[in-house]
This record gives C-alpha cells, structure tokens and sequence, in this order.
C-alpha cells in the first residue's frame, strides 16, 4: 500500500480500502463483546483503528488491518489484565478472560460505555461485577510426572526365548503395582 | 474381585477354534490346487488365503460369542465375573472430561460440549466433573473461535470454574501429547480422566458408571465404551451407522468376552485411571524416522498394552451404552482417516518385540496391523489366482503323462470343493451380520427402532450388496495406504471432516478413476484367458467397475435424506434419541439457523446474552 499523500494529506485509493478493512476487523472483535454496530462500537472503532493508522503512517510497509487488530488486542487485553487485577499474561489471554467476565456481567447491556475508560475513573460497581463475574481459563496446576518408558526391545537371545521371560520383565520392568498405587493415593 | 481370571482359558479356546478353521479351509483348498502338484504361484495362494481366512475366522468367533451373549442377555458375563458392579454411594473427588481439538470446527466442538455439561446438569452431577478443552490448533483464527467459544459457554452454560480451554503452542506428540500435557499439569487433581474425541458425545449416566465402576474395581486401569455413530448425513455415512448400530453390538460382547480385563484402547470415549497412565503408559519414542520410526502415531493400543504390561487391566463395557461418535461424510474422508490408522497400525508392528508386553497385546497390536495388510494379501491372491487361473486354461491337459501308461489320467474337477470353500467364507463374513439381524428381528422393541420388520430386512440388504460393492474399492485404499507407509510416505496431520460433505465427480474421477480402469482391463483380460475365473471375480469387478458414480451417489445427503425419508437405514439413536443426543441436535439445529452462537461463527450475538 502506498503513503498518503503528504502534499494534500488526503487518503488514497488504496489506504482508503485499507483502512475500511481495518474497521471491519476491529468491529468484529468489538462485536464479540456484544457491542452493537452504531454508537456503540463506533467511537471505541475509531480511538481503535486511529491509534493503528497514526502507528501505519511512521511504518508504511506493515499491513494496517493487521495493525489495526493487534492494536486492539493488546488494548483490550491490557485494559482487562489492569481491571480484574490479573497475574502477568498474554493480552490474548487476558482479552479472553475479559470477554468472558464482560459478557457474563452483561457488561454489553449495562456498561458498553465503559470499555477502555480509565481503569481508575470506572464505577466500584462495573469493576466488582465484572471480577466476580471473570471465569478461569485453566484451573490451579496440579503438576504430576509421567515416568518414561524407554523403547526396549527382545534381544535376539529373548527372541529365541520368545514368551518365557515375559513374565519376568514385567516384574523387572514395572516398578509399582496397581495395588500399592491405590493405596498410596 | 478376586475370581479366577478366565481370560487366558478363552482365549486359548479361541486360538484353537481359529487355527482348527483355518486349518481345515486351507487343507481344503490345497486338496483343490494340489490336483497337478502345488507351483510357486499355487503356495503363494494357498499361504495368503490361510493369513486372510484366519483373519475372517477371528472376526467370526468373535461375532458368535457376542451372539450367544446378547441372546441369553447375558452381557455381563463377558467379564467372566471379574468386573465388580458399579459402587454405590457418593462419587469422591472429580473427573476431568478432556477433549483434545485440532482445527476443529468450534461451533460443533462447542455444542457437543454444551450437551455433556447439560447432560451432566440434569444429572446434578456438575460438582463431580469438569470439563478442558485441550487445543492444539495453530491457526490464529481457528484459535479465536475457539476462545470465543469457549467464552460463549462459560457465559451461556454458566459454566464458570467447570469449563477450562487450553491452547498448546506446540504440538509435540500430536494427541497422545496434548492428553499427555494435561496430565502432567493438572493430573494431580483429578482420580480418573475420560478422554473424548472433537466428535465425542457421551450421557452423564454413562459418564456416572464409568467412575463408579473405576471405584468398584481399584486395579482397573482404563475401562473403554462402545460408541455408537450418531447424526450422520450422506448415505455413505448413514450406511456406516446404521451397519456400526446393527451389528457392532455383537462384536463388542464378543471381544469382552474373549479378552476380559485385556481389551484394547479405541482412544477415545473411555476412563482412565490418571495414576496408572501416568505411572506407566507415556509413549515411547522409536528409534528411526516417520512413518515407521519416531513418535508413536496411534497411541490407543500402545497405551492399552502398556497399562496392562504395568499389571492394570482395560475393560470394554459395551452394555454401558450412552456413548456416541460421529463419522466422515464421504468415502475419500473414510481413505483420509484409513491412511492415517493405516500409518499408526503399521507401525506398531515394530512394537511386537517391546520389551515386557503381554502377549495378549502383542496379538492386539498384530491384529491392528493385520486389519490393513489384509487388504494387501486380498489384492495380491486376487492377482495371482487370476495369473493362475489363466496359465492353467491355456496349458493343455497331459492324458498319458508316462509314454508306456495304457490309461489316461482324466482331470478332476474339483468344482464341488471350490463352491465349497466359497460358501464357507461368505458364510463367515456374512452369518454374523444374519444373526446380527435375526437379534434384532426377535426382540420387538429393537426391531421398531431399526424401522420395523420390513424396513429392517430391506435396509441390511442394501447394506450388504453396497458394502461388497465398497470392498474392493476399500481393498485399493488400504493397500495404497499400506504402500505409502511402507514406501516411507508420511501423512500429514489435517483435520477430520465431519458431519455432511459432497464428493464430486471431478474429485471421484481422480480418486477412484484408476480402480474402475484397472477393473475393466482385469475383466477384459480374465474374460480373454479365463473365462470361467471371471464369474468367481465378478463381485469384486463390479466394485471397481461401479466406483466412481458410487462414491459420488453415497456422498449425496439428499441419498441419505431420500434414505431416512424412506425409513431406511434407521438407528435406535434416530427413532428413539437419548436425551443428550436430542440435546445436540437441537442446539446444532437452532445454531445452524443463526438464533444460538452467532457469537461464535460470525461476531454477531444474535440472541441476548
């Protein structure tokens, strides 16, 4: 895509598509909050896609709908990581917990208004609400060890044995029993 | 429960009744080839046709046990008393329900979960699962629809602290590692896992027995349902169902019966005691490169094989019932997913000299293996008994082989022997589908659920003339895929089509356009050289000669809605659907119609939240 003209400052042909693309894109994500097309996703589309393109037009060479969605991402993501007080993490990640929460607050009915406010100006009640409302993605790690089992094959003396020492293997090769894992868990 | 373990008796019973079949065939047929002495070509005949009707054999004995069983409604006596009932009483701590998913169509993922979790919610069992989505999709896109999936469930279901989705940035291992992931982060938590399919569906009473039949039974280290097919579309699939409804249930009780407590993994649809498959069933890496070496492909029988070498035993329960899978629409997603199993099966074959597996499971995993190379052995006595056939009409028959003989040697016919050995393989491949049938017919509630009397009998019919017409054309695939593994072809790991899909003729042209070729010219040139030969081949010409409009005819869903329109091809799950699979269909339906998760497809919530 080529610059804008910096003579006359209009857009071209091209960074026009672009940028209509950019939107499109931007109010999709917007639209997975439950914010409806109009007043609702407009200003929060534009703030969203302005960012992106004022960022375009110092990098001409990136793509602006890329841009423009990575903007809103990291926007979103971080907006949510600061509201539910949430540990270091992807904004992919905090966008998802967010959403969630957003949604299950009917943060959409209620508070549409409220994304990307500024975290210490939003209402005690819209931040409570949406905190008690924000599900986990993954549960508490449990973290446990699969004991590896090494590839080992017959020999060709086992072979020769075929089946015989099977029986032995399986008391040399195992080390707990199914009965002595029961009773220690 | 401590009874004397039956298992090792059945199955010598069971080795004996297929080695005194095959036995006795294969003495048959070489008393008919051995008319004129046994050539090279008559012995390679004689030793692909006792491989492949040993194969059939297994598969006989097993049907027969499973039709006595079902007969005197005797199913738990498969387990030869070794398989305690389900405990009573409360069910201590939970069970994680995981669904590993790779680009997966997330709308259906998503609304095959939302009818477990509802299942299990009109159960009041929610306190004793919870539910992951393991994904191990790449794509940025499959990815988001995913996580708005996910987002939709939680906020729907009010699944909050009892749905959890986890994308993996690698894929190291494939299913097996995804499974294998989860364990390792969060296998402290949970007892026992029930490891689903992207295309599973399981009831909370099912989901209810399995844990208690875990607690019942401490040494049980994985107990694996039965699933049955369900929602299928194409007649291509509706016939894979309806056959799978039909006569699958005499399969399962027969493989219960003969392996107690030493069944196979299906990987998928079964618990699993998280402890032991963590002590002693994470995969093995093979030395050498794929297709052959490197990560195990099929990782269910592995496992299986290696809970049971730890001294754990694996069930198959197939009176459970309560638990559902779906299938590939067309015959050419049937030859994607072969290929793949073919890949994974072929390479357990260097796991049959692993150290410490009992030989129970080395039969498992020779019989995986088997149920490929069969098809390889099949093509290749079709091809020299046709070589043979020829050879033996254009050589002329010698009357006085000594020059001083004062009386000819007339030949043999030998015709009452051959129609002989004919009748009894089609017998073992097709009794056990009649008795399917005649289980069926006697029992009236089952027989309305299969269409009624007439519809029944008409629908297995169909069944069995386009299922002899699909396996010479299954026969090429599976040879082919044989091949390719063999030649050191990898498959690539891709998605699995599910639910409805169309082949085109274009796409059956290329796919089966060489099979019908190759089967004009092999009856041209039988009929040339040996014409009698041509109508023992006519069944597997016709195959070939048919396949293309049949493959692009069986992947029509009007075929299959024409079909059920009809009542053919009906199950028990289509007349009489189980809650959670009414469930499904309806929440697929009102997604379908843009009034569910809009959210999810497009970004749009078309319905408040």
């Amino acid at each position: 895509m080529n610059p804008p003209n910096q003579t006359t400052g209009q857009l071209g042909a091209s960074e026009t598509l672009s940028l209509r693309a950019a939107r499109a894109r931007v109010c999709r994500l917007l639209e997975s909050f439950g914010l409806l097309a109009g007043q609702q996703q407009d200003a929060l589309c534009e703030q969203l896609v302005g960012t992106a393109h004022d960022l375009w037009r110092q990098h001409p060479g990136l793509d602006l709908v890329t841009l423009a969605e990575a903007e809103a991402v990291h926007r979103l993501g971080s907006w949510f990581a600061a509201v539910l007080a949430l540990p270091p993490c992807p904004d992919q990640a905090a966008l998802l917990v967010g959403r969630a929460a957003f949604l299950a607050c009917r943060g959409q009915e209620r508070w549409a208004d409220l994304l990307l406010v500024d975290v210490d100006h939003l209402p005690a009640e819209f931040v409570t609400a949406l905190r008690e409302a924000a599900p986990q993605v993954t549960p508490p790690e449990a973290p446990e060890t699969m004991v590896d089992q090494p590839y080992r094959r017959w020999s060709m003396r086992d072979l020769l044995w075929l089946m015989v020492p099977a029986r032995r293997e399986q008391r040399e090769l195992v080390g707990v029993a199914p009965r002595d894992l029961n009773s220690a868990s | 429960m401590e009874n004397r373990d039956v298992g090792p008796l059945r199955r010598v019973l069971l080795v004996v009744l297929v080695l005194l079949g095959t036995a006795a065939a294969s003495r048959l047929l070489a008393s008919v080839l051995a008319v004129d002495g046994l050539s090279l070509a008559e012995v390679v005949i004689l030793t692909l046709f006792t491989l492949t009707f040993g194969w059939i054999s297994l598969a006989f004995w097993t049907a027969l046990a499973g039709f006595f069983l079902t007969l005197f409604r005797a199913p738990g006596w498969a387990h030869g008393g070794m398989l305690a009932p389900a405990a009573p009483g409360p069910i201590g701590g939970r069970t994680a329900l995981v669904m590993p998913v790779y680009h997966e169509d997330p709308l259906a993922v998503g609304a095959r979960l939302a009818a477990i979790y509802r299942s299990l919610e009109r159960a009041k069992l929610l306190d004793s699962f919870d539910l992951f989505i393991l994904s191990d999709s790449r794509d940025p896109e499959t990815i988001r629809e995913e996580g708005m999936m996910w987002t939709r469930l939680c906020v729907e279901l009010g699944a909050k602290g009892r749905l959890f989705y986890r994308n993996r940035t690698d894929n190291v291992g494939r299913k097996a590692g995804n499974i294998a992931e989860f364990c390792r982060r969060w296998g402290g938590r949970y007892r026992y896992f029930v490891c689903l399919d992207a295309d599973s569906l399981m009831s909370a009473d099912t989901l209810e027995a399995m844990v208690r039949l875990m607690e019942a039974n401490p040494t049980a280290g994985l107990i694996q349902t039965t699933p049955q097919p369900i929602r299928a579309v194409s007649l291509f699939a509706r016939l894979q169902q309806f056959a799978s409804a039909l006569y699958s249930p005499i399969f399962a009780a027969g493989t219960a019966f003969w392996y107690p407590g030493r069944c196979n993994y299906w990987g998928h649809n079964a618990i699993i005691r998280t402890k032991a498959f963590m002590q002693s069933a994470d995969l093995p890496v093979l030395p050498g490169k794929a297709p052959l070496g490197g990560e195990i492909l099929s990782h269910d029988f592995v496992e299986a094989a290696l809970l049971a070498r730890a001294g754990w035993s694996v069930w198959l329960v197939p009176e459970l019932g309560g638990s559902y899978e779906e299938l590939p629409p067309t015959l050419a997603d049937y030859a994607q997913r072969d290929q793949r199993w073919c890949q994974g099966n072929l390479q357990h074959l260097r796991l049959l000299t692993f150290k410490g597996l009992l030989a129970v499971n080395r039969a498992h995993l020779l019989a995986g293996a088997m149920s490929y190379l069969a098809s390889l052995f099949w093509l290749v006595l079709l091809l020299i008994a046709t070589f043979e056939a020829a050879r033996l009409e254009a050589s002329n028959w010698v009357y006085f082989p000594d020059a001083g003989a004062l009386f000819p040697v007339w030949p043999v016919s030998k015709t009452f022997e051959m129609l002989g050995l004919y009748s009894i393989t089609m017998g073992m491949l097709l009794l056990p589908k009649l008795l399917a049938v005649l289980l069926t017919l006697g029992e009236r509630k089952r027989r309305r659920a299969f269409g009624g009397f007439g519809r029944l009998i008409v629908s297995s019919l169909i069944e069995i003339v386009i299922s002899v017409l699909l396996a010479p054309v299954m026969m090429f695939q599976q040879t082919q895929a044989v091949l390719n593994t063999l030649l050191g072809r990898r498959v690539t790991w891709k998605a699995q089509r599910r639910g409805d899909g169309v082949e085109s003729w274009g796409d059956a042209v290329v796919n089966y356009g060489a099979i019908t070729l190759l089967g004009a010219v092999w009856g041209g040139v039988a009929y040339l050289l040996a014409p009698d030969f041509l109508i023992w081949m006519t069944p597997v010409l016709a195959g070939m000669l048919v396949a293309v409009p049949m493959a692009v005819w069986l992947s029509q869903p009007s075929a299959g809605a024409a079909a059920r329109r009809r009542g053919w091809f009906m199950t028990p799950e289509e007349t009489e659907p189980p809650a959670v699979v009414a469930d499904l269909a309806a929440r697929s339906a009102i997604e379908l119609d843009g009034h569910g998760l809009g959210l999810m497809r497009d970004g749009v919530p078309t319905t408040p939240v």
